[in-house]
């Protein structure tokens, strides 16, 4: 499992969802949000960093959301 | 178009953003008369949220989202923000900021349903409106599986 790591090699998050295609409900229920909440959530940090529909993401189970490059482009949590 | 989550309803909003590598969030926000959600230009440090990292933005965005402003269902509710700062005026005014300042514009309309529920459309004056920009449209509609 792909893992964000910390400055003394510790584990901060693992990737979650990596693939090209909507998320499922796995990951809804890994972050404990309903299903609509992660999609509603992902489609604004997608806009705010002027990425589109065939755009991919990265998911980590803190709920960081990264593109397709793993810059850093927002946060599930911070969408609610 | 009820849906079956918990909260027995449909979600819709939508966002519109302006982006480029040489926009001045003001510009659109003087254009339009609408403060924006979010903003930033390029090379711009900002926060994506209360828990992210300082991010530095690799092209300009102005953004503006329904989220917050109404709980309406409908899509047509929620476009009625984006044709209140689109009047004719403005429309051609940010036209012209577009043109010159090689920047694009993005409406998207989010929609979550019931496991039966029928998506919307977006209506045609929505489509002749944001054509005149131009505008790229983009849909993300989905029902409970």
């Amino acid at each position: 499992m792909l893992a964000k790591m910390g400055m003394e090699g510790n584990v901060l998050a693992n990737v979650i969802w990596d693939k090209h295609a909507s998320p499922t409900n796995y990951v809804s229920r890994t972050l404990g949000i309903e299903h609509w909440k992660l999609r509603a959530a992902i489609h604004k940090i997608k806009a705010k960093a002027n990425l589109g529909p065939v755009d991919d993401v990265i998911i980590y189970d803190d709920g960081t959301v990264t593109d397709s490059a793993d810059n850093e482009i927002g946060n599930i949590y911070d969408e609610l | 178009m009820m849906s079956s989550d918990q909260s027995g309803m449909t979600h819709t909003f939508v966002t519109f953003r302006v982006a480029g590598a040489a926009l001045e969030p003001e510009a659109v926000t003087n254009v339009l008369k609408v403060s924006p959600t979010h903003a930033y230009r390029k090379g711009e440090t900002y926060k994506p949220g209360r828990s992210g990292n300082p991010i530095t933005a690799r092209t300009g965005v102005w953004y503006f989202s329904t989220d917050h402003l109404s709980e309406s269902p409908a899509l047509g509710e929620h476009l009625t923000y984006v044709r209140k700062f689109l009047d004719d005026q403005r429309t051609y005014e940010l036209h012209e900021l577009l043109r010159g300042e090689h920047l694009t514009a993005t409406l998207t309309c989010f929609w979550h349903g019931g496991h039966n529920a029928t998506p919307p459309s977006v209506p045609g004056d929505i489509k002749d409106l944001l054509g005149k920009l131009p505008a790229t449209i983009e849909t993300d509609f989905a029902t409970d599986e």
